[in-house]
């Protein structure tokens, strides 16, 4: 969970779109569904080129479907961490700041964040045509702090993300400046007395 | 079944099935949110992992594991 501070509220989230998770999920099924076919439509193939030279005659049945299940179980928990890295992959934006949260694996995890009136520009990159069709892209920020660039790949709708965090980069400078000016005239005040 | 292989292959995969479900669940109730989405993620990944556990277990021979582990 991430820590805000007291007068601190989330204006949005912004994550990968469905598509890069689709695409990561499309190889997990592939995977599962070529076994299926080696066994249905190579048969003969398979026990020429790996049954023979290992003398193995008459595959038991139970121990082929004991090493598919399996193989299903493995897949199924590389798709759990493939969802997990994309669920968690998120950036949250509010009223003052932006975290970056960035999963990678199980164990290992990147949280930064800057705040809105340190952006100093975006940029958002289209990939290609099937991002411009289904509407996803990269968004990198750069800051004045120390890590300079921030990027989310593969993000939903990265114009309206764009946008928002643009609003809501103007609207902080502009509070900051208020604040600003209320304590030169707090400081000019108390030199005249 | 011709040895005992598969069921220590079993247990390894359970032994490993059992560590990597105590981290992922672990991840998912303290980075995430406690929505709707999360909760029905966490309730198909064991749903869909208990189902395949037991297809393999299905396909094991308990005589063997008799004889093996309790010398029958």
């Amino acid at each position: 969970m991430i820590d805000l501070e007291p007068s601190e509220i989330v204006i949005g989230t912004a994550r990968k779109h469905w598509f890069i998770f689709v695409v990561e999920i499309f190889f997990i099924l592939a995977a599962a569904v070529i076994p299926l076919l080696i066994v249905f439509f190579f048969a003969d193939t398979l026990e020429q080129f790996v049954l023979e030279p290992l003398k193995i005659k008459n595959l038991d049945q139970s121990l082929l479907l004991f090493g598919y299940w399996l193989w299903l179980l493995i897949l199924w928990i590389v798709m759990a961490l493939i969802w997990t890295d994309y669920y968690l992959d998120v950036w949250y934006l509010t009223n003052q700041r932006i975290i970056a949260v960035e999963q990678r694996g199980l164990f290992h995890r990147k949280i930064s964040t800057f705040r809105l009136e340190m952006i100093q520009d975006t940029t958002i990159e289209i990939p290609g045509i099937l991002a411009t069709l289904i509407g996803y892209g990269n968004l990198q920020i750069q800051t004045a702090g120390q890590n300079e660039k921030f990027t989310i790949r593969g993000v939903n709708r990265p114009q309206r993300v764009n946008e928002i965090i643009t609003r809501e980069y103007h609207r902080a400078r502009e509070a900051l400046r208020e604040v600003r000016i209320a304590a030169d005239n707090s400081t000019e005040k108390s030199e005249w007395k | 079944m011709v040895s005992g292989i598969p069921w220590i292959i079993f247990f390894v995969a359970i032994i490993g099935w059992s560590i990597f479900s105590v981290v992922f669940l672990f991840h998912w109730r303290h980075y995430s949110r406690q929505s709707k989405p999360t909760i029905l993620a966490e309730m198909i990944y064991f749903v869909v992992s208990i189902t395949l556990i037991g297809l393999i277990l299905n396909t094991l021979n308990w005589k063997e594991f008799y004889s093996i582990f309790f010398n029958q």
